[in-house]
């Protein structure tokens, strides 16, 4: 697999264009959007000329990603106007990370793209908007560290072991050594996926965080990480696997039991990415139809979540009551809304639901019914907590006041054009998530 | 016809958004769709019959069975048939019951989901069909349970529907999941190719039976279906009497020969539709609450359903299914216009008497309690002896034949407590009439509950309908021994149990269901524990997560 060089240039290229160009930019936020999209189209277009397999979906899912991020940036609620055009750059490095992550050529690559992501990641949620937000990106900033070191020290026993930065090839028995560092490494993915628990900084991130950000944030950083890991992990042996997809199930469970409890949206959605990560983490480890479902999960997911997120793009960080949505986000993005909540609920025909049935079939056959069994369980027990405020945003559909609110936005319209497109025909999204 | 109706998910579509738009009354347009499903079925039936699949291949390549398959034969037919007639009588009552509620345009929206994917789920062909409109009815109830969202009650009833409905999806889930590669659709679940995977048919068979059992409220997950009543009236007729909790019903039929594979499944069937329908009668007679009493009737006429599909009658099912779908859609819109006319109120205790004012309701009421016990030549009575008859002579058949003691009794004690006797409540009629479309509306299912049962005759007449897809069927005769006890068992308990009611006090408060609410308590306990957690201290976070690489490290290598 080597690295799609190209997209990743024109994504940066895209980002340097308008950090150079920032004082001019900073008061015609519709100019930075039109770079963004540019970038991002070109992001998607070199990878069909210049990519195959993976990296290719790769280019395409990060360029489509950004796309829906980009068209929220008018959008963005920003204390500090001027820095609405570092918002986008960063955007755009943060999309390069994960393309990176996801199709670095070697060990060293994917290191250098997992601290572009998260550090972009950090810096997107508090750049622009005062005090507020600094908290949230300080934590998050601290314990990516933390999970840097771990990647840093896996990556040295790595080295160690095999005597160079390229991936470790498959083998039966491989050495203590190199198991070691392959687990600290993909554990340092982990905390970009958000497992629990290693959860934390990723959690207040997704709650705190502008939405028209979070979703770009959790999309990329998903995408990135359960790639890498399913590129590292089989090396570490069939008993890792088993071990991650353990650490899925907790997760998942975990996560399910908290969302349960929440009554704001976001905090609601922040548990809900956790409990995703989990099934991603179980599919990982359920053989190579399980990877292969993973990859077609996370792309589902990812832009699930920017719709939902898309629909929410403009609130502020203070919390929400789901009653008072449709009057803060208008008739037409509630109805995206409610069916974004519904994919992740994973209700059945919405992608959310295809992705899980994919993921189970394997799972079902490599890890066995038990373990099958409880994230099925989760699965639907989801549906509580996601459906729970469907009825509340339909009654206050009709108050007075709802109907004259902002309309749709970009974002909500292309993310909702990517769900319905994987919603009647999930096959081709399938077919090029195969791993062969 | 038959291509016309396999696309019966889309009839009411239009109904839905022309509705939500708002330009014409609401309901007035969305009537034409059950309309429409009834014509076209009647059509196919008077028609060439003619079976019908379409099949797209390769839709979900994730899963064994994942073709998008559509299957029109006589049986879907004839539940949307019966899904047609209820809908369309339960649409034009709304016009009058719900119109003085600011939310009847959404009610209409809902109600034009609910019958989209309740068409849906009749005609699909296979699993992945299948889950789409079993999700989709179990939303649908979900959202009109909890319509009246600010009543006190209504948003736990509805989150337990949520759950019990969770459970049947993760069991179908589950099943489509396991599923071996190079099976088919539903009707070729029994083929050896199915049954070689993991646990072969009888897993696929118990996981359809759960399914089954979360939807028609069997046994442990019972418990959904009397909080359900929450709800507006209409809805308590059309899904939760009718036509969504017969899906179970109608899912084992779909699969008979799957089931047959496994006779101990079948047994475990059968007593579980024994012991539901003995458990059903006993707790409707203990109940304070109209709706809920007649809730507690329809668990119990599903448990023979079931008990049908254990003594391997799909048909002797499917029959009851529609006597029950009228008579008991015939009684709860009977009990909506009393509900109507005082006001809004249900308990027992405010009712008595009425039948005076009432006397529509109190005549259709009454020819819905005497099919519902049984009395010979009524559609129950038919149908219910077809299922005795189907136990051959086993004592599970002759429970079910004492158990019409019981169904006399509970249907008599609501009967007669509603509209006879004195009143208990000083209060006036809210209204004393019968709105007209709610009358209209009674009467085609009070017809039905009445002459259902005929279809049967002469020569099998739906035995023969159903041939194709249920195989031959013995034709039953007009009037058993055990049939005729059944009649004369219902018929004490309902005149004994009415005329000892009429005097009597109602209950204020009825037993609940224990196991849920220690359930939902024990889980959101754990939840609280674990979110506890999160208590935004960074430092706690970093040693967290420091460990937690620890412990994956540790895990990972011991291999």
């Amino acid at each position: 697999m080597t690295l799609p060089y190209q997209s990743i240039v024109c994504l940066a290229a895209g980002a340097i264009v308008i950090l150079a160009l920032v004082q001019p930019l900073s008061s015609r936020p519709a100019t930075v959007a039109w770079i963004g999209v540019l970038a991002a189209v070109g992001c998607g277009a070199l990878g069909f000329v210049y990519a195959s397999g993976i990296p290719q979906l790769v280019t395409y899912a990060v360029g489509g990603f950004l796309l829906v991020a980009v068209g929220l940036a008018p959008a963005l609620e920003l204390e500090i106007k001027e820095q609405r055009p570092e918002v986008v750059a960063l955007l755009l490095l943060a999309g390069a990370g994960a393309i990176g992550l996801a199709a670095g050529g070697d060990l060293l690559q994917l290191t250098v793209s997992m601290e572009t992501l998260s550090l972009s990641a950090a810096l997107l949620v508090v750049l622009g908007r005062g005090p507020v937000l600094t908290e949230a990106a300080f934590k998050y900033f601290l314990l990516a560290a933390v999970s840097m070191a771990s990647l840093l020290y896996g990556l040295g026993l790595v080295y160690l072991s095999t005597g160079s930065f390229a991936f470790p090839a498959l083998s039966a028995h491989p050495s203590a050594l190199l198991v070691g560092g392959l687990v600290l490494m993909t554990a340092g993915f982990a905390f970009e996926l958000a497992l629990v628990p290693l959860h934390w900084g990723a959690l207040d991130v997704y709650t705190s965080g502008p939405p028209a950000v979070a979703g770009a944030i959790m999309a990329l950083s998903k995408l990135g990480a359960v790639v890498a890991i399913i590129r590292l992990a089989p090396a570490a042996g069939a008993h890792y696997l088993f071990v991650l997809a353990m650490v899925g199930l907790l997760s998942a469970v975990w996560a399910t039991a908290c969302a349960l409890l929440q009554r704001e949206v976001r905090r609601l959605l922040a548990y809900s990415a956790v409990a995703h990560a989990g099934l991603l983490a179980m599919g990982i480890g359920s053989g190579v139809a399980g990877r292969q479902a993973a990859i077609f999960y996370v792309i589902a997911y990812g832009a699930t979540a920017l719709l939902v997120f898309s629909a929410l793009a403009g609130l502020g960080p203070e919390p929400i009551p789901f009653a008072d949505l449709p009057r803060r986000i208008g008739a037409a993005r509630t109805i995206a809304l409610v069916l974004g909540l519904m994919s992740l609920a994973g209700v059945p025909p919405l992608p959310g639901f295809w992705a899980k049935l994919a993921l189970f079939r394997p799972a079902w056959q490599v890890l066995g019914p038990v373990p099958t069994a409880i994230g099925i369980a989760t699965a639907v027990a989801a549906a509580v907590y996601y459906l729970n405020p469907v009825p509340d945003l339909w009654n206050s559909l009709r108050l007075p006041g709802v109907a004259g609110r902002p309309g749709l936005n970009p974002g909500v319209l292309l993310a909702g054009l990517f769900v319905a497109i994987l919603t009647v025909v999930p096959g081709f999204l399938w077919a090029m998530s195969s791993l062969q | 016809m038959s291509w016309v109706l396999a696309w019966a998910c889309i009839f009411t579509l239009p109904g839905l958004f022309i509705g939500s738009l708002g330009w014409i009354k609401p309901g007035r347009f969305s009537v034409l769709g059950p309309a429409a499903l009834l014509a076209c079925s009647v059509a196919w039936l008077l028609g060439g019959r003619e079976t019908l699949v379409i099949r797209l291949d390769g839709w979900l390549p994730f899963v064994a069975d994942g073709s998008f398959e559509l299957r029109v034969d006589a049986l879907a037919v004839l539940m949307l048939g019966i899904l047609g007639v209820v809908a369309l009588c339960v649409y034009v009552y709304t016009l009058a019951y719900m119109a003085d509620d600011p939310g009847i345009r959404r009610f209409y929206a809902f109600l034009d989901f609910f019958v989209a994917a309740m068409a849906l789920l009749v005609t699909a062909g296979n699993l992945a069909v299948l889950l789409i409109g079993w999700t989709g009815v179990g939303m649908a109830s979900y959202f009109l349970i909890s319509f009246w969202r600010d009543r006190e009650g209504t948003l736990y009833a509805g989150l337990q529907a949520i759950a019990a409905n969770a459970v049947g999806d993760g069991a179908l889930i589950l099943a489509a999941v396991l599923l071996p590669a190079g099976c088919g659709n539903l009707t070729t679940l029994q083929s050896a190719a199915c049954g070689s995977g993991v646990g072969g048919a009888a897993l696929i068979g118990g996981l359809l039976v759960v399914a089954a059992s979360a939807k028609s409220a069997q046994g442990p997950l019972y418990f959904w279906l009397p909080s359900a009543m929450a709800g507006p009236t209409p809805i308590s007729a059309l899904i939760h009497a009718a036509t969504m909790v017969a899906a179970g019903v109608y899912l084992l039929v779909r699969v008979h020969l799957l089931l047959a594979l496994t006779p101990l499944l079948l047994l475990a069937i059968a007593i579980l539709g024994v012991a539901t329908a003995i458990f059903g009668a006993v707790m409707s007679l203990l109940q304070s609450n109209l709706k809920k009493g007649l809730a507690y009737s329809t668990v119990s006429q599903l448990g023979y359903m079931f008990a049908a599909v254990g003594f391997s009658a799909p048909f002797a099912a499917f029959f009851h299914l529609g006597s029950q779908a009228f008579f008991k859609a015939l009684l709860f819109l009977s009990a909506g216009v009393v509900i109507h006319a005082i006001g809004g109120s249900e308990e027992l205790s405010s009712m008595g008497g009425l039948g005076r004012h009432l006397p529509f309701a109190r005549w259709t009421f009454l020819i819905g309690s005497i099919s519902l016990f049984g009395v010979p030549f009524t559609a129950g009575f038919f149908s219910k002896d077809a299922i005795v008859e189907a136990s051959g002579g086993r004592l599970l058949g002759w429970a079910l034949v004492a158990t019409a003691l019981l169904s006399g009794m509970y249907i008599g004690r609501l009967y007669f407590a509603t509209f006879e006797g004195p009143r208990r409540s000083e209060d006036h009629l809210h209204e004393p009439r019968e709105p007209r479309a709610m009358a209209w509306s009674l009467l085609p299912l009070a017809a039905g509950a009445l002459l259902f049962g005929y279809t049967q005759w002469p020569e099998g007449g739906l035995a023969q309908t159903l041939r194709p897809v249920l195989g031959a069927v013995e034709t039953q005769p007009l009037f058993t021994f055990q049939g005729g006890l059944a009649a004369l068992l219902g018929l004490v308990g309902f005149v004994g149990a009415g005329l000892w009611s009429m005097r009597q006090a109602m209950p204020e408060r009825a037993p609940g269901s224990g196991w849920v609410r220690w359930a939902s308590d024990a889980s959101l306990a754990l939840a609280g524990g674990f979110a506890s957690a999160q208590n935004g201290r960074l430092g706690r976070y970093a040693v967290i997560t420091v460990l937690g690489f620890a412990a994956i490290l540790f895990a990972g290598l011991r291999a």
